[in-house]
């Protein structure tokens, strides 16, 4: 803890550096004094704000204070940018890169004060194999795992992962990410790969940045779209985390950028560079080609050069023994069950936890530009359609959220695409206080991401952030309110319907052409009421109780399965309770049936009521119990046995 | 079918009739609702007025996210840091609403009064406890008006004398009662020192006569320099003569360095008699009761801004003046670091940044914003620790032993007063015998000052009290908004190299009948 604070004290002495250098050097005479005084107020209201944290008694943890003078330098910055404008700053793609990556390489350090996760670790064994053994068997890592600079003695060789005729343990993650990381883990380890993601994070600003210019984007729309983009998930997030999605979100810009300026070799270099990064994005590739080819012009003869595609399989064939490394064909690209499509769609956009509507809605703004298709840059609706493919087969897939990663993952390299429709419609608009909160919102998100870099590893529930926080406040089910995809519930299905319906409304007006009047205030305080109308429903006791929810206090027992167990969206999950434990929440009470599983038979009393529970056997069964209507809290009490409670639901 | 404006029109009500049916709704369900909570739709509604006046401008936007987002606080958990929320919102609000209505930095008069009635009326007349406080909030707040009207030249006001005017009426006391008349003096001084108007001065006079002796002194301090034959060259010498005396005191503490030299329209010496008569009201509230010091430093720089015909540059300077002062009262921050009801040091404070912040550079009046933001923090009863309670009260001439309990030779011992706020500073209170681990004895007197009335700091006896503030207080804030106090407690710091083993407090004998010595607690680990 105290080295951790240590850390983000050298960081932010390293940021007032950097925030004291950096923006004079960009503004222009004129602008320099007038920013002078906003900067020097900032830091005087923020070291007040500190300051009266105790003395308001409020509970701020330490490790929001670096992330909190980081966005609120970093946006009083861009702001300035906006407002002077052009004539009075200096300010290009490689100014934006510039300062996007120095903000990168300065939260590495203290994102690295929690350990790396997910697949991260595997991707630095991948490069320190090659490295110091000029192989891709992590046999040696695994043996030396305790001394490993992944910092990670708990890595064991994952399940299906691939095994070598000889026993070698290859791991499941390509390894052209590995190869990228080389230089940056030569020269500096675990710190010099992560730094390297942070580069990968610039050029992909930089790119995006010319890609805006290209289109026609306004210079002070696009300084906002940078700093959605730089600074708000998910990319913010990526750029200081080892995983191959921001280096395949700044190929896949390329790729569209080569294609509207018919340069083949590029394009198909940028390609290669995406497929290699990641087998899945041969998705991508095999749409985008074709339509650079016919539709954006680019010369035929670079169809045939396409099979350079075929590069990155046969890597991974030689790696894995198969063509499609641990992935199978039939699973990959036939949905086994088709409703999962349209909760893979609507939950990447609007779940509580994991969609585009929660972590990053400027995202969302850009989906819903989208309705006035017509209007929408070239560039938009190239990545679009060669997105489409990749995405239909990604929704049904039960990771569709990511799986254990930071959020978003599978939306990181479209996240340019959408940014770029959110920028046309930014320049329609006109609307900076919906903006405005937007930018909050985003702010709040990447302050707590940067804050709690292990919290973004969530597990899958339906509950965010923001949802738990109130759970735990008031002892109620707040979360239920917010729309999940993850274990779907009815407000998933009303916010669909909403989306479905106020995407068509735009649809229509765009098609018809009708000026649109935009009811500002109304729509604001109309949100408002909503927002606290759900909150109000929240408080109210609910009809269903998920056992290991926030809101459900605990005397006992564990969640099931654990938290870091592989994989675990595959599973049901639940609170495993034995004799002596106490569960308390809020429930409405009636006829209802709790969902369990146990090995034995149990006895529980609800409110002082008993009931016996039959053995399941080990398999998920529901039982039913009476509990009577009443106000205030539920006592749950295990009197006898083990079991895993699923969840509690009236009939 | 409807005009554009028409729309707009709609699209406000419709705002405010939701966010109105919002924050009714989330007050309903807030389980632990505050006298705050309970005036939110009416600051919802302050908030969407204040918008319907900026309507033209494309920051009315901004107003419209602040009105419907105003609700959405209601449901923070936690009561301070939903004050805090309701604090920083409505101070956005206002400081949108000046930066919408402002021309060229200055404000026309009815835009000011707008604004002003916007920061006031929440003030005072919102979270009230009686009928009779209302009668005198109102009374303030159409003083405020008053004075907002003869503070403006050519029918517009510099920014800061819209400041000052918010300040004032956030500073008048409502106890006395006849106190409300304050805004309405300074609003007839400054009329007849511009005008040097027989009729003016004497209705000052007839004011002041019903506010109070306090007010005469400030009116017979003006009048005497409005009506003092001197030449300009004279008064210019009598400002210098001010300023440097001033000066003195003001250099020795490094924050108000950069105040006293301004390089801006703060203090120079062209405003003749308003200026002799500023620095003579500025000398004196040195030397009145701490009451009285924020009402003659207001007058002074109200006189010296009424004059001031310059725009003023500095927005940015004034977002972060009105941001300091409405989170005064809304958000109880500085009733909870300053020990004084309804936080006159902070306000004086933050109307001195302000001024500070005028004229051609805004350097000095940042560096007040962060000294001033340093000192909340050095100073205040906040220096929390582990408390003993004790809970003993004693009669003139009683004492006792008192056993700290704990192996400890450096801790606060707290203790008030009752019925004592009459007494003046430096009045001995009483006396402490404290007795080491190997029975060495020492003794400390301890006098009015360091340790005050309890309620020596509540609005109704404060304008009254003379016992000063104790420079450690311990004090605990109760009630809200413009009823708010500390109720004060001063911590006796004692520091041995042994463990002390028992303390004996004795009562002055000295002390009124009715007055108490209250030993309320020991306090470890403060700092």
């Amino acid at each position: 803890m105290v080295s951790a604070i240590t850390t983000d004290v050298f960081l932010a002495t390293a940021l007032a550096v950097f925030m004291a250098i950096f923006p004079y050097a960009t503004l222009k005479p004129s602008a320099r004094g007038r920013y002078a005084l906003v900067d020097a107020l900032s830091y005087a209201l923020l070291i007040g704000l500190a300051l009266l944290i105790r003395p308001l008694g409020l509970d701020v943890p330490q490790s929001l204070y670096f992330p909190i003078l980081l966005m609120t330098k970093v946006t009083l910055f861009v702001v300035v940018v906006a407002l002077y404008g052009e004539d009075a700053v200096r300010w290009s793609p490689n100014h934006a890169a510039l300062f996007a990556g120095a903000i990168f390489a300065l939260m590495v350090p203290h994102v690295l004060t929690s350990p790396i996760d997910g697949d991260e670790p595997f991707y630095l064994m991948v490069t320190q194999s090659m490295v110091e053994d000029h192989d891709l068997d992590l046999s040696n890592q695994y043996r030396t795992i305790a001394t490993s600079p992944t910092r990670r003695p708990d890595i064991r060789a994952q399940q299906g992962d691939p095994i070598g005729p000889h026993g070698e343990h290859y791991s499941r993650t390509e390894p052209f990410l590995s190869i990228l990381l080389i230089p940056g883990f030569l020269l500096g380890g675990l710190a010099g790969a992560v730094l390297t993601m942070a580069l990968f994070g610039a050029l992909l600003v930089r790119s995006v940045m010319s890609l805006l210019e290209e289109e026609g984007i306004s210079f002070r729309t696009s300084v906002i779209a940078f700093w959605f983009l730089a600074f708000g998930a998910p990319v913010v997030f990526y750029s200081t985390r080892i995983w191959p999605e921001v280096p395949a979100a700044f190929f896949f810009v390329e790729a569209l950028r080569a294609s509207r300026q018919r340069r083949g070799a590029r394009l198909l270099f940028s390609l290669a560079g995406l497929v290699l990064l990641k087998l899945r994005f041969i998705a991508v590739a095999v749409v985008l080609l074709p339509l650079a080819v016919f539709r954006s012009g680019v010369s035929r003869k670079f169809l045939a050069a396409s099979a350079i595609l075929l590069v990155p399989i046969v890597i991974v064939w030689w790696i894995s023994g198969s063509p499609f490394n641990v992935h199978s064909l039939r699973g990959e690209v036939l949905p086994a069950e088709w409703w999962k499509v349209g909760r893979g769609l609507f939950g990447l956009l609007l779940d509580g936890q994991a969609g585009l509507m929660l972590q990053a809605p400027i995202l969302l703004l850009g989906v819903f530009s989208l309705a006035r298709w017509r209007e929408a840059p070239e560039t938009v609706k190239l990545g679009v359609f060669s997105s489409l493919l990749y995405l239909f087969l990604l929704f049904p897939r039960d990771e569709w959220h990511g799986g254990w990663a930071p959020p978003l993952r599978y939306l990181v390299v479209f996240a340019p695409v959408l940014i770029l429709s959110a920028a046309a419609a930014i320049d329609r608009m006109n609307r900076f206080a919906a903006l405005l909160l937007l930018a909050l919102w985003t702010c709040v998100i990447t302050i707590h991401g940067v804050g709690f870099p292990w919290r973004l590893f969530h597990i899958a529930t339906r509950e965010n952030f923001v949802g738990e926080w109130l759970s735990l406040q008031t002892g109620a089910d707040v979360s239920r309110m917010l729309p999940s995809f993850i274990r779907p519930n009815l407000a998933a299905i009303v916010a669909a319907v909403l989306f479905c319906v106020v995407f068509q409304a735009c649809l229509v007006l765009g098609v018809m052409k009708i000026p649109r009047w935009y009811p500002g205030p109304f729509a604001v305080a109309l949100f408002a009421l909503a927002l606290v109308l759900l909150y109000a429903r929240g408080m109210r006791p609910g009809t269903l109780v998920d056992f290991e929810d926030a809101h459900v206090v605990h005397s006992g027992g564990e969640l099931d399965p654990e938290q870091y167990t592989v994989a675990r969206f595959l599973y049901r999950d639940g609170w495993r309770v034995r004799s002596g434990d106490v569960l308390t929440f809020r429930y409405a009470g009636g006829p209802s049936n709790i969902f369990y599983k146990s090995s034995e038979p149990i006895s529980v009393s609800v409110d002082g009521r008993q009931s016996f529970l039959p053995g399941t056997g080990g398999r998920w069964r529901s039982a039913p119990l009476d509990i009577p209507r009443a106000a205030g809290r539920r006592e749950l009490a295990v009197l006898t046995g083990s079991a895993v409670l699923d969840r509690l639901e009236t009939r | 079918m409807f005009s554009s404006e028409i729309r707009d029109h709609l699209a406000w009500a419709g705002g405010l009739l939701a966010s109105l049916a919002a924050a009714t709704i989330a007050v309903a369900i807030q389980p632990e609702r505050t006298p705050f909570d309970t005036a939110l739709p009416l600051l919802v509604v302050t908030v969407a007025l204040l918008g319907s006046f900026c309507r033209s401008s494309p920051l009315s936007q901004l107003l419209a996210a602040i009105v419907g987002v105003f609700p959405v606080a209601a449901l923070i958990p936690g009561t301070t840091l939903r004050h805090l929320a309701y604090g920083s919102l409505f101070a956005a609000a206002l400081v949108t609403a000046t930066a919408c209505l402002q021309v060229r930095g200055r404000i026309p008069r009815s835009a000011a009064i707008v604004v002003t009635l916007g920061a006031v009326v929440p003030y005072r007349l919102f979270v009230v406890v009686s009928v009779t406080e209302l009668a005198v909030g109102a009374l303030i707040t159409a003083s405020v008006i008053v004075l907002l009207h003869f503070m403006a030249l050519s029918r517009t006001l510099r920014l800061e004398a819209m400041v000052l005017a918010i300040a004032a009426g956030f500073a008048t006391p409502l106890h006395p009662t006849r106190a409300a008349l304050y805004p309405l003096v300074v609003a007839l001084l400054i009329a007849a020192l511009r005008a040097r108007s027989l009729v003016m001065t004497a209705a000052a006079v007839l004011a002041a006569l019903a506010a109070g002796k306090w007010a005469l002194l400030i009116v017979a301090v003006t009048a005497a320099i409005a009506w003092f034959p001197i030449s300009k060259k004279n008064a210019r010498s009598m400002v210098g003569i001010g300023g440097g005396t001033m000066a003195v005191p003001l250099s020795i503490a490094p924050l108000f360095r950069s105040l006293a030299f301004a390089p801006g329209t703060f203090l120079t010496v062209r405003r003749s008699r308003s200026g002799a008569a500023a620095a003579v009201l500025l000398i004196c509230a040195l030397f009145v009761r701490q009451a009285l010091t924020i009402l003659m430093a207001l007058t002074a720089l109200a006189l010296l801004v009424s004059e001031d015909e310059e725009a003023s540059p500095s927005m940015p300077m004034l977002a972060f003046t009105i941001l300091a002062a409405v989170l005064v009262p809304w958000s109880g921050t500085l009733p909870a670091t300053w020990p004084l009801p309804l936080s006159l040091i902070g306000i004086g404070a933050v109307t001195v940044i302000s001024m500070a912040g005028s004229g051609r550079s805004s350097i000095p009046g940042v560096l007040c914003a962060a000294a001033f933001l340093v000192a909340l923090f050095a100073t205040g009863p906040w220096r929390s620790g582990s408390d003993h309670a004790v809970g003993i009260a004693l009669a003139p001439g009683q004492s006792v032993t008192v056993d700290p309990e704990r192996e400890s030779g450096s801790f606060d011992l707290l203790l008030s007063g009752a019925n004592i706020a009459a007494l003046p500073r430096g009045t001995s209170f009483a006396s402490l015998e404290i007795i080491d681990s190997v029975g060495q004895a020492f003794r400390r007197d301890v006098t009015v000052g360091e340790v005050t009335d309890w309620a020596a700091l509540r609005g109704d006896q404060f304008f009254r009290s003379r016992n000063g503030t104790p420079s450690r207080n311990a004090g605990t804030i109760t009630g809200f908004g413009s009823t708010a106090f500390l109720r004060s407690s001063g911590a006796i710091h004692l520091s041995l190299t042994r463990p002390v083993k028992a303390i004996s407090v004795s009562a002055d004998p000295g002390l009124p009948e009715t007055g108490r010595v209250q030993i309320e607690a020991f306090r470890f680990g403060a700092w």
